[in-house]
């Protein structure tokens, strides 16, 4: 089973938001400040983060900043605007979601990264075979 | 330079949109109804669409069905309801888009769609590195004989079109439609293997198509057949020239209506099913002697794949026979080899029973072999294994032993037993169960038969 950090100060868009990943069969956690999804984030890597862009300690993009490796992410943002669209783009966010939660939109989201980590996953299989054969390369030649 | 083509019959909405979408790189077409969109798509499928559900003469969703390649998808809507979306991700939409123009959202969606394709271009050029090393799918092996097999199977698994795969018994039917499956859109979806010659013809109905609570004395409940479970994936029936002839009939209404009526039931269900086939008959030779319909022949042979028998590709024989070795010292925790006159004696072989032969005698030397596989430990000579030849009714893998008139009492238990263990793959206890004996004494059998080679 898939899962998502949900990290954004507003209770009932959290409440709505956590609610459609469940639905679409996520497992969900939720964090309202930079600290505590600090701490969530070092008990494992989600599968797929949202983020506000604007929290009490700080902007949700720091976050990112501070990971090694990131997982799929999409910001939560008030509105988005094409600069929002460009910043988020330029640090590697893969989708923005609005307030009030979309439920269609939050289905696309989850459909484009549940996809995007199913080529993902083909790639590192594909490449795991061809490793193997590697080594076995003189056999087959 | 990557390529989009904007289906809508809004103009301003239509400019506003190549616009953004030149802005982010692309070279754009436009189309405002589904004729002038037909017309563009022939010149060549672009790397997106944009599409409008509601067009003068039609909804975009029927160019969906149509393409037989569909680039990626954006549905362009008025308002996107939650249904909108449900139904666009089904149809395989990548994203939708509503009026007027969110250039965020346009900005968003190609970085989606170029991030998709370049994924989607190196998951092709890795598939692309294993099949010149001879794997593609779950298939092995580099001989010719076999790249036009690949060939085939890349182009038809794209399309949902009704397959027909031929070959000899053992030359991998079951495999090739599996990787024909793992490569199509419906990969996520089930892939169902029905043996026709291995169900009982009373049952094969039912089996196939389902049955009502109470259609039948013993039918106590509904039952869901395979066209029904197979909903969006695909289906394949194996020997299905052993389909009684009635029933052919009733398949080819199912492949060009795409509908089932359970048995017992009078309401059609829609099922969207790719079939794939196969047999190991000669189709002309079917149909002359009527095992097969000649109108559900022509039906199923939209695209035929004939597979090459193992001794029109020999060199395969050693990476498959290195493959199947390799399987078993996983499962076992060994690390037993060939020496490289068994080698040499594997690919002299004949090997009539084709791949699952091969596969057949590697699993039984593996169980003689301590170490090393040598000649002594191929169970090449003596007894001859004919896979495939099986009694009306059998349930088509049964396998039989042939023994020369003269061999000994001992002996011939060594091959039964041997026979037996092989077509269980290995498992003991139901070898046991079968020959009726403990599994104490298969053990006790097992290592002399080992101290011996």
């Amino acid at each position: 089973m898939l899962h998502a950090l949900i990290v954004d100060d507003d209770p009932s868009f959290q409440r709505g938001l956590a609610e459609s990943l469940r639905l679409e069969g996520f497992t969900t956690t939720t964090a309202s400040n930079l600290a505590v999804a600090r701490q969530e984030l070092s008990k494992g890597c989600p599968d797929v983060l949202f983020i506000d862009l604007h929290l009490h300690d700080g902007s949700g993009l720091e976050l990112l900043e501070e990971m090694e490796a990131c997982p799929q992410t999409v910001v939560i943002t008030g509105q988005a605007s094409l600069e929002t669209a460009v910043e988020a783009l330029r640090r590697g966010v893969v989708d923005y979601l609005t307030k009030p939660v979309d439920f269609a939109r939050v289905k696309t989201v989850l459909a484009n990264v549940t996809r995007t980590r199913e080529l993902k996953e083909e790639m590192r299989s594909l490449r795991g075979e061809l490793r193997k054969i590697g080594r076995l390369g003189p056999l087959i030649d | 330079m990557l390529h989009a083509l904007i289906v809508d019959d809004d103009l301003s909405f239509q400019l506003g949109l190549a616009e953004s979408v030149r802005l982010e790189g692309f070279t754009t077409a436009t189309a405002s109804s589904l004729v002038t969109a037909r017309q563009e798509l022939a010149k060549g499928v672009p790397d997106v669409l944009f599409i409008d559900l509601h067009l003068p003469d039609g909804s975009g969703l029927e160019l969906l069905s149509e393409m037989e390649v569909r680039p990626e998808t954006v549905l362009i809507t008025g308002q996107a309801s939650v249904e909108t979306a449900v139904e666009a991700l089904r149809q395989g939409v990548a994203d939708y888009l509503t009026k007027p123009v969110d250039f965020a959202r346009v900005k968003m969606i190609l970085a989606n769609v170029t991030r998709t394709r370049e994924l989607k271009e190196e998951i092709g050029s890795l598939r692309g590195e294993l099949r010149r090393l001879g794997r593609f799918g779950s298939l092995i092996g580099g001989a010719p004989a076999m790249q036009k097999v690949y060939d085939l199977i890349a182009r038809v698994a794209k399309t949902d079109a009704t397959t027909l795969i031929t070959g000899e018994t053992g030359t991998g039917k079951e495999v090739v439609a599996q990787t024909i499956h793992q490569l199509s859109r419906r990969h996520r979806e089930p892939f169902l293997p029905v043996n026709c010659g291995a169900v009982a013809a009373s049952l094969i109905e039912s089996v196939l198509f389902g049955h009502e609570r109470g259609s039948f004395t013993g039918a106590d409940r509904l039952h869901k057949g395979y066209f029904e479970r197979a909903h969006r994936g695909t289906l394949f029936l194996d020997e299905v020239t052993e389909m009684p002839l009635e029933l052919q009939v009733r398949l080819l209404r199912v492949l060009e209506t795409s509908e089932v009526v359970r048995v017992g039931g009078t309401e059609p269900l829609k099922v969207n099913v790719r079939v794939i086939a196969a047999t190991n008959r000669d189709l002309e030779q079917a149909v002359a002697d009527g095992k097969l319909r000649e109108d559900l022949l022509y039906r199923l042979n939209v695209f035929p794949i004939p597979l090459p028998v193992l001794s029109d590709r020999r060199e395969d024989i050693e990476p498959l026979a290195e493959e199947f070795l390799g399987v078993l010292n996983k499962a076992e925790g060994t690390s037993k080899r060939f020496s490289s006159a068994a080698l040499e004696r594997l690919r002299s072989h004949r090997w009539p029973g084709n791949v699952r032969e091969l596969r057949n005698v590697v699993q039984r030397a593996f169980i003689l072999a301590e170490d090393t596989i040598d000649v002594d430990a191929l169970p090449l000579g003596g007894a001859e294994k004919v896979s495939g030849s099986k009694a009306s009714g059998s349930t088509g893998s049964a396998e039989t032993l042939t023994l020369k008139v003269g061999v000994s009492a001992a002996e011939t238990e060594r091959h039964l037993i041997l026979a037996t263990l092989e077509s269980f793959n290995g498992d003991k206890q139901k070898t046991a169960d079968v020959l009726k004996i403990s599994v104490k004494k298969l053990y006790n059998r097992l290592r002399e038969y080992r101290a011996v080679s």
